[in-house]
């Protein structure tokens, strides 16, 4: 084996070109799986965390939330949205059939003026009926969101002395929220009093109150449900949209089946793009191999003509094989690593869809499994190159240089 | 030590119109011993690379076995009988090229390498010095010229000191003194007890054999 190998290093090193070649192919295989892959986890991840988050079963919503700030958008791209409906409405929606249990939110958007630290969604939350918020929360923390202060998410930025500034007044940051990968890490929250309180401080702030006819105390942005259990969850959100006026119920599947599709086609896109990318480049070492091959077929002829056997001279061929793919698949992964991380964010706002970046113990054997992939691309072909100069006799190769 | 050729014959097939099956090496005998250097002389497509292939255990005969120790060394599995090839002969093949990654001592102690033999790089330092090489040691074989690669070949085939030699056209580009230091080498290694077979077309290699044969069409006879 030694001696395989020190061969294959004297002849990788000896030519640089054909080395340079086979190493850039490799780099481009071990590229487009890491890249590639990346991408789908970060997206399969975002869908899984989304859904998650999402909690409930159906999510009601005013009809003035259509068209911009919708739940949609501030749940998946951060967008801001204020609109509310009535007591009236939320009782009618509580009282709906087959419905266990509801939780309102109420939304608030701060300002980007000197009162606030910066322009995000405020998400305020009933901690009494609350069946989302809570539950993540105590996944960061124990204790909750205490009245007065907030929790906010993974892409705020917290202050030194961890306290933020809405409409001129000061709030503890209690926790900050692990990362979605959706617009609920751009959102700060807090108990549904705490938010309202802010919410007044802004009708006194603002020249336009948003709140025009609004009952602040008593509003809600949105009203999160629970079935029942056996109850179909269609036939709930049809009818809270036949019976409550001016209000929009949403089925939280049919959300997350919209953004299923999306994940799929775009899936389906890099899937497609790794396949071409694979083919043409497994097509480009075979010939590159089937090349080398024939030149070599005297230097091959030589080493059995001095006592390599075939099983010698395939290890000499599969170790240069190795080390070249080896050393290009290392160079490829490492650069779609530096280039996907830093990346993420330009790709998240592109494809309009949950991007949730994956730890780094999945961020390793994604750069080991496209550096095997690659590797065995390079042993495959080169393999099959051997086997072709190996299978003939010796005294036949050497007649063909004759 | 003898290696025995009983029978061996060789059939190649050729693309074209009638009979396209041809003898490059009818039905034949030989014997070669150790301490004796045979020389088969012939011209070329006569078949003597052909029947030289078969004896070193490159080419397989289609007729025939070829007998070392008593047994047929192509009933051997390709290992067994590729370490024999680099343990026990000395082949210097009619086209002679090197590894081109390598350099010329990197080629010649390339048989001892192979299955971690002894380090022969002194040994391999004075075999280029008696072939006039030893200033191209560190020179790329891709660099060498067709009489300077012959001259590697032909010290990488002695450098295991092998119990057979087979030299296929060793001085086919070499000048009259070279030719004759070369024959001398091998000369040499039959005195020291070595079988040596020796291709070549060079008329006065008679004086340097013990035994002189002659290839034609593909039939051995023995020579003057």
């Amino acid at each position: 084996m030694k001696f395989a190998f020190d061969l294959a290093v004297k002849t990788a090193l000896r030519k640089p070109f054909r080395s340079l070649v086979t190493a850039l192919l490799a780099a481009l295989l071990a590229f487009s799986v890491f890249a590639g892959g990346f991408t789908v986890i970060s997206l399969r991840n975002g869908l899984d965390c989304y859904q998650k988050r999402l909690g409930a079963d159906i999510v009601v919503t005013p009809n003035a939330a259509k068209g911009h700030g919708t739940v949609d958008d501030i749940l998946l791209q951060g967008v801001t949205g204020n609109y509310y409906m009535s007591q009236k409405e939320i009782d009618k929606i509580a009282a709906a059939e087959g419905v266990a249990a509801v939780s309102q939110q109420f939304f608030l958007t701060s300002a980007k003026a000197s009162c606030c630290s910066t322009r995000v969604q405020i998400i305020g939350f009933d901690p009494e009926t609350d069946f989302t918020v809570l539950p993540w929360i105590a996944e960061s923390r124990s204790g909750g969101c205490p009245p007065g202060e907030v929790v906010v998410g993974a892409n705020i930025n917290v202050p030194a002395d961890r306290t933020v500034t809405f409409y001129g007044q000061d709030y503890p940051v209690a926790a900050q929220l692990e990362s979605t990968g959706t617009g609920l890490d751009a959102a700060v929250y807090a108990d549904r009093e705490t938010v309202v309180g802010m919410a007044k401080s802004a009708a006194r702030l603002l020249e336009t109150s948003p709140f025009q006819g609004v009952d602040i105390a008593t509003a809600a942005s949105a009203v999160l449900i629970k079935v029942a259990e056996g109850v179909d969850v269609q036939t709930v959100a049809d009818d809270i949209n036949i019976h409550v006026t001016k209000v929009q119920a949403t089925p939280a599947r049919s959300m997350v089946s919209g953004i299923a599709q999306g994940l799929q086609g775009v899936s389906g896109v890099i899937g497609a793009l790794i396949g071409a990318v694979w083919a043409l480049a497994l097509i480009v070492l075979i010939v590159v191999f089937a090349l080398l091959s024939n030149e070599r077929k005297k230097e091959f002829a030589v080493l059995r003509a001095v006592g390599a056997s075939r099983r010698v001279l395939t290890r000499v061929m599969a170790c240069e094989a190795a080390l070249v793919s080896g050393v290009g698949a290392l160079v490829g992964a490492g650069l779609a690593l530096l280039v996907s991380i830093p990346l993420s964010g330009t790709l998240k706002n592109a494809l309009s869809l949950p991007f949730l970046r994956p730890g780094a113990g999945v961020i390793v054997i994604l750069f080991i499994g496209a550096l095997i992939l690659s590797v065995l691309a390079g042993l495959l072909t080169a393999g099959a190159s051997a086997r072709k100069i190996t299978g003939g006799e010796t005294g036949l190769l050497l007649r063909e240089d004759t | 030590m003898e290696i025995k050729a009983e029978g061996i014959a060789r059939t190649f097939f050729r693309k074209g119109r009638g009979t396209n099956f041809f003898y490059a090496v009818h039905p034949t005998d030989l014997t070669l011993r150790s301490g004796t250097l045979t020389a088969v002389v012939g011209k070329s497509g006569s078949g003597k690379t052909t029947l030289a292939n078969m004896l070193c255990g490159l080419l397989r005969p289609t007729e025939g076995r070829v007998l070392f120790g008593g047994e047929n060394v192509y009933a051997w599995d390709d290992r067994r009988r590729s370490e024999w090839r680099s343990r026990k002969i000395g082949v210097v093949p009619q086209v002679s090229s090197g590894l081109q990654s390598l350099t010329v001592l990197e080629n010649v102690v390339l048989p001892s390498a192979m299955y971690g033999g002894a380090d022969r790089t002194g040994f391999a330092r004075e075999l280029l010095k008696t072939l006039g090489v030893a200033e191209l040691s560190d020179v790329y074989a891709g660099e060498l010229s067709g009489g300077e690669a012959r001259r590697m070949a032909v010290a990488r085939a002695l450098i295991n000191v092998p119990e057979l030699i087979v030299a296929d056209e060793p001085t086919g580009d070499l000048d009259p003194e070279m030719t004759r230091t070369v024959f001398g080498l091998l000369r040499n290694a039959a005195e020291k007890g070595a079988a040596v077979l020796l291709i070549t077309h060079e008329e006065n290699a008679a004086a340097f054999a013990d035994r002189v044969f002659v290839m034609e069409k593909g039939t051995l006879s023995p020579g003057f």
